[in-house]
């Protein structure tokens, strides 16, 4: 049963076997397994039910009422946008619907360097699987032009080009998967796991933020917040719901957030954060891309990209990327947006994903909400700059007119010589968009409450009765795309909790 | 308003650009907002520089309304607060940002977005994406770019 805040507007308390905090990838796994082993479980989901029926493909609507702080949540200084879901099913209902399970190399990386051997390959792999098949995952067949222009050019210059597994059944490619499928093509949490959860007795209590958790040192009692107003987050009445078990999963954000007002966790709560940062180029072609139709990321290039047992995901991987005209016009890099938007149907983009260091921190700022510090790294700096120049040469040889890299001071690239502006142009924060839909290892998972926040069990370190089950425990980046290792590892810890 | 450092620098998602606040654009002068007030003038006059002409003031009307109607109040008060530093900041010695020519206005926001101070790139960023987004997404908007818009009825 799905209940709103309205239903319960003067507040409530609640005793439940398990309380799940939070309704994305990782609670809505754990909430399906728990209820149908027969517990009685809760669910509570700051952001609002959305049925298909809301999703009325129009930005301004969708971006405040899908999305954490109306899509406005950044790191302290503003220069990324952390992009997060705030509704039923989380994350998986604003996502790319990318299916990119966890390679070996960085199972293999995760126990040689952090001592994370509490689930075998195999053990991830059948996970990964049996995940992939509950949200029916299946190769791309078809690709707009705006990702076969990434995946043309790519190949006249050199580079593997290959297409995603998506989570779609029976998409009519209307373009809208940011800001909700209104076709429920897209097979997210909320009409997968969540159904199953609440077929199987689970409550989910939507609008409803968890601020801490009472506890008496190494058991929790009782998760305690407020209702709230699912667009503006202004908060109503106290909830306060008791359990026998917890699974905080809350994100990488908000887990570690809750974690921290709680005092539970250790001194390595918050710290090690990914943030995977991505930056988009935007290139005019002479013909009509209308990036906006269809699936607007279906395809890959390998760029540098390695994934290995020494350091796991390194390099860059550049993929197709598209967003309806308020979002291109506001990620237009640099320079004369008119001009650009004036000819949105014929703008390609995409996006340079590149792998970063475990080296963020969230903090808990005076009034609750977090402070997400990070600082570009080095190393991430040197790989974007190469994502950049590649991200050029590959819309060059599939004929762009121009290409704007998002940098400021960057003048448009015509010939490839322009990229050679790219060595003296600073990255640094808000020199352009920069922004990460993939945060990752706040809470980090560990063999040693010294280090890590939750043991191999992802039980958090000194307690008997609370689980974190999300982003927030890799160790370092776990997979190009987030949904399915989480899931993956969500599916095995409650297998494992229930014994 | 008095600004400390530690609030300008350290405002967390500060004025991060209310990057999803479009709404739906009606003519008219902005004036003063029900929740921007009177720095509903500075938000034009910014937005006046990354926006065709005669457009800002129905794109600072309509964030107002959004402000007022779906504004999330911590958001609000840093975008107040953004709006402040670009007012006293932006303007020099003797003048306000708002108070300064078109022109001399586009050259302050051209230097601030490759500024060596962090926060004046950090608000160049912000309110660029404020405005750009905010009249972009509006419907009035989608046959200038060629973009055919929802597939489902309102």
């Amino acid at each position: 049963m799905i209940r709103s805040a309205r239903e319960v507007a003067g507040g409530f308390e609640r005793r439940a076997e398990v309380c799940v905090i939070g309704s994305g990838a990782g609670g809505a796994v754990s909430a399906a397994l728990m209820a149908e082993a027969g517990h009685d479980v809760i669910v509570l989901e700051e952001g609002a039910h959305v049925p298909r029926t809301l999703m009325t493909q129009r930005e301004e609507e969708m971006y405040p009422l899908l999305y954490r702080d109306q899509a406005q949540q950044y790191t302290k200084d503003g220069a990324v946008a952390v992009l997060q879901g705030r509704v039923l099913g989380g994350s998986t209902v604003v996502n790319m619907a990318d299916c990119v399970p966890i390679e070996d190399a960085v199972l293999e990386h995760w126990r040689q360097q952090f001592g994370c051997d509490g689930f075998t390959t195999a053990q991830v792999h059948d996970a990964a699987a049996t995940v992939q098949s509950v949200i029916g995952a299946n190769p791309i067949a078809e690709h707009n032009r705006n990702n076969a222009l990434l995946l043309e050019g790519g190949q006249k210059i050199g580079l593997t080009g290959r297409a995603f597994e998506h989570n779609r059944v029976g998409c009519v490619n209307s373009g809208y998967c940011l800001i909700g499928c209104a076709y429920d093509a897209k097979r997210s949490a909320a009409l997968t796991w969540l159904p199953r959860a609440s077929d199987a007795g689970a409550l989910l209590q939507t609008e409803a933020r968890v601020e801490r958790l009472e506890h008496d040192g190494r058991r929790v009692r009782a998760a305690v917040g407020h209702l709230v107003d699912p667009v503006t987050g202004v908060p109503g009445a106290p909830f306060r719901v008791a359990a026998e078990r917890f699974v905080l999963a809350g994100g990488a954000i908000h887990s570690p957030l809750i974690l921290l007002a709680s005092k539970v966790g250790g001194s390595a709560v918050g710290r090690h954060l990914s943030l995977q940062p991505q930056a988009p180029v935007a290139a005019l072609f002479e013909d009509e891309v209308r990036q906006w139709r269809g699936v607007p990321q279906s395809g890959w290039l390998e760029g540098t990209g390695t994934v290995t047992a020494e350091a796991g995901l390194d390099g860059f991987w550049l993929e197709g990327v598209a967003g309806g005209p308020g979002q291109a016009a506001s990620s237009i890099p640099v320079g004369d947006p008119w001009e650009m938007m004036r000819r949105y149907g014929d703008v390609a983009a995409l996006l340079c994903l590149v792998p970063d260091r475990p080296g963020g921190r969230v903090k808990r700022r005076r009034n609750g909400r977090p402070a997400i510090q990070y600082a570009f790294q080095d190393r991430w700096k040197h790989h974007l700059r190469e994502a950049l120049r590649t991200a050029g040469r590959a819309y060059l040889a599939a004929g762009a007119q121009q290409v704007l890299l998002p940098l400021a001071g960057a003048v448009p690239v015509t010939r490839e010589r322009d990229l050679d502006q790219l060595d003296a142009l600073p990255i640094r924060p808000n020199a352009g968009p920069v922004l990460s839909a993939h945060p990752q290892g706040s809470c980090r998972m560990g063999p040693s409450s010294q280090h890590a926040v939750v043991d191999l069990d992802l039980k958090v370190h000194g307690s008997d009765n609370l689980w974190v089950m999300d982003a927030s425990v890799f160790p370092t980046t776990s997979s190009t795309h987030t949904m399915v290792p989480v899931m993956s590892f969500a599916w095995l810890a409650t297998e494992r909790l229930l014994g | 308003m008095t600004l400390s450092r530690r609030q300008v620098l350290g405002g967390g998602a500060l004025f991060v650009g209310a990057a999803a606040l479009g709404v739906i654009l009606r003519p008219g002068r902005s004036g003063g907002g029900r929740v921007l007030g009177a720095r509903s003038a500075v938000l034009e006059s910014v937005s006046e520089v990354f926006l065709p002409e005669g457009e800002a003031a129905a794109v600072v009307a309509a964030v107002d309304r959004f402000l007022a109607d779906r504004g999330d109040p911590v958001l609000v008060s840093e975008l107040l607060l953004g709006l402040a530093v670009v007012e006293h900041l932006g303007g020099g010695w003797t003048r306000r940002f708002s108070a300064r020519p078109l022109d001399e206005r586009r050259s302050v926001m051209q230097a601030w977005s490759v500024s060596g101070l962090g926060v004046k790139r950090q608000l160049f960023q912000a309110l660029r994406r404020l405005a750009l987004f905010s009249f972009y997404a509006d419907p009035r908007t989608w046959s200038s770019s060629g973009y055919d818009g929802p597939w489902v009825s309102p």
